[in-house]
């Protein structure tokens, strides 16, 4: 063969692979586009069957027979009791774990199974925290299905994803803020207290905010706590019955009415505006108070 | 030493007492685990107790449902393991877990099916092609997919996708509640996990590793295909495992869409229960604490925790073990 001939053969394949690659493109474009498109018609969807139901009335009442009239009262405050009690327990323990690893834990074997550990309990299936839950709140120290063991409950399964957000805010701290607070003679907790702690406060903040939403969305573990069909009374103390909105909705769901379908696509209308609401303060943290170093 | 020295020193304690905390959790939840499948396992031996049989209904339901298991637990670990019946809630109580173990293992691959090819080809693109500004919105828009409460995509699967799909694929074939739609739902769910962190790991391959192939005349698409992706795959087939962990573990979305009739079957269009949706079906009832139900529950829970207990010790030995390493 001639050099000519290769050379035209070469040019020719190129042409070829170069054809294969646009094409490649166009499918990696795809499938992401599909992702977003997904989401698009999920969105579309809930809203074009929950935008009608969505009246005052399924804040202020609570679940009943009728669709007209079924209401998510009992549920979101349930959430707000829930949500917030588990807060108080799972957020300064999740950061003062942090600090520790991040701080005071000296590297070495305890430390590494105590990573390994957090970071196998952050992968658990989230329904096996509520089988969890039943066993050692509900049944084992008598709390019974109450907000108590269902705060409880939650408040163990956020607990690997703060303490993972927040090492991530301590981690960002360079270390020359370290050591300028201890050559002027501070001591550890000093360092931690005046220095770090200030510093990672957004970032730990940010996180800690986002575990809350993932806690908000949670149904599995709570419905082996507190999977009451019906609940029509707001929760007076820590160890009333109670409900929450992701269990309102799926037994609004469950029902064979299709009316009540669109009661359950209200909740969720609600259920997404609590999230965005508490993503957009997350979002709204980092970007306020994002510090260059 | 000084008041200030011994106040540190507790506080030292008590941080570390809190990261301890998360070793506890971990006990705990195999412990409660462990004791009540053992309590499960016990149940022939505990049906054969005249004096508790005496005083408990479910019991007693057992010994006349299984008078072939009374006193013989070895027979239920045998029927656990290997018959392909599971009935616990219904009088004929048979024990056998893999239907449920079927549906888990169906609509897991139904979804992995859909994540691992779509999530792929997006970190490929997000990685190798995206312009910044693009890659800058997309990645955020993505993970909102994981950040959705899975109640919605329950909801989602059950009332738009299996309507959709009965009404343009499949026709009356596609059972109410089935594997397929389920499947697909969860495959869009953990799409942003192998995404974002196949994307992690691309974006982590050394320029150098890429100007060498296009040095030797490589186009575009053959870099990213025969030089970037072989050496991300660790952190790829990673992704994918976790991916699957999580498919295995999700709960509402197959609860909701898949069903709640365990089944013995491999095909999508019927109704499955997986491992999950069987807890929440017997949570939904009334279980008083020792009751066969029970005790069912945590011994399905175990089998749960194993497996994907075992798929996230593998993800991180995969990372470990084939690791490609660049200076």
């Amino acid at each position: 063969m001639t050099a000519v001939a290769v050379e035209q053969r070469w040019r020719r394949r190129l042409e070829r692979r170069k054809a294969f690659g646009r094409l490649f493109v166009a499918a990696c474009q795809a499938a992401t586009l599909l992702g977003l498109v997904f989401l698009a018609v999920l969105l579309v969807d809930v809203v074009r069957d929950g935008a009608g139901y969505l009246r005052p009335e399924r804040i202020t009442n609570f679940p009943s027979r009728f669709p007209q009239q079924a209401g998510y009262a009992s549920a979101l405050v349930g959430t707000l009791y829930v949500a917030g009690i588990m807060s108080l327990i799972a957020f300064p323990v999740g950061v003062a774990a942090a600090v520790y690893l991040e701080e005071y834990a000296p590297p070495g074997r305890l430390t590494r199974l105590l990573e390994v550990n957090i970071a196998n309990l952050a992968a658990v299936p989230s329904v096996l925290y509520g089988l969890l839950g039943l066993e050692l709140f509900v049944v084992g120290m008598r709390m019974g299905k109450s907000v108590l063991a269902g705060a409880l409950t939650l408040a163990l399964l956020v607990l690997p994803l703060t303490i993972l957000s927040s090492r991530e805010a301590i981690r960002a701290v360079p270390f020359s803020v370290r050591e300028a607070a201890y050559a002027l003679g501070a001591t550890r907790w000093q360092v931690v207290r005046h220095h770090v702690l200030p510093y990672a406060a957004p970032g730990i903040l940010t996180g800690t905010i986002l575990s809350l939403s993932r806690a908000v969305g949670e149904t599995a573990p709570l419905i082996m706590l507190g999977a009451l069909q019906y609940v029509p009374f707001l929760p007076r103390g820590v160890l009333d019955y109670f409900t929450v909105l992701p269990i309102q909705i799926f037994n609004y769901v469950s029902l064979p009415n299709p009316e009540f379908h669109r009661v359950a696509a209200a909740g969720i209308l609600l259920l997404l505006a609590v999230l965005l609401a508490l993503n957009g303060t997350a979002i709204w943290l980092r970007n306020r108070a994002r510090i260059r170093w | 030493m000084g008041r200030g020295r011994r106040a540190e020193r507790w506080l030292e304690r008590a941080l570390a007492a809190s990261a301890l905390l998360s070793v506890v959790v971990t006990v705990a939840i195999v412990a409660a685990l462990a004791f009540e499948t053992v309590q499960f396992f016990r149940l022939p031996l505990d049906a054969a107790n005249p004096r508790l049989v005496s005083v408990r209904a479910d019991l007693q339901r057992f010994r006349e449902a299984r008078p072939d298991l009374v006193g013989r637990p070895r027979e239920l670990v045998r029927e656990f393991f290997t018959e392909t019946t599971w009935s616990p809630l219904y009088s004929n109580k048979r024990f056998g877990v893999l239907p449920l173990v079927a549906g888990t293992v169906l609509t897991s691959t139904i979804a992995l099916g859909v994540a691992v090819p779509l999530g792929l080809l997006a970190a490929v693109y997000l990685s190798e092609f995206a312009p910044d500004s693009v890659r800058a919105r997309v990645k955020p828009a993505l993970e909102v997919l994981a950040g959705i409460p899975t109640i919605v995509y329950g909801y989602f699967a059950l009332t738009f996708v299996t309507p959709f799909l009965q009404d343009h694929v499949f026709g009356s074939a596609l059972a109410g509640q089935n594997a397929l739609s389920a499947g697909l739902v969860m495959g869009i769910m953990i799409l942003p996990l192998v995404s974002s962190l196949s994307e992690d790991v691309m974006r982590a391959v050394p320029l150098d590793l890429r100007y060498g192939a296009y040095a030797l005349g490589a186009t575009r698409m053959e870099v990213a295909v025969r030089v970037v992706v072989p050496a991300a795959l660790s952190g790829i087939a990673a992704a994918c495992v976790l991916a699957l962990s999580r498919a295995v573990g999700e709960t509402m979305i197959v609860a909701l869409a898949a069903g709640q009739s365990p089944n013995w079957t491999a095909n999508p269009l019927e109704t499955v229960e997986t491992i999950t949706a069987f807890i929440v079906q017997v949570s939904l009832g009334d279980t008083p604490y020792g009751s066969v139900e029970y005790r069912t529950l945590f011994a399905v829970g175990m089998l749960l925790f194993a497996g994907t207990f075992v798929m996230n010790v593998l993800s991180v030995r995969v990372v470990q073990r084939f690791r490609e390493r660049y200076l």
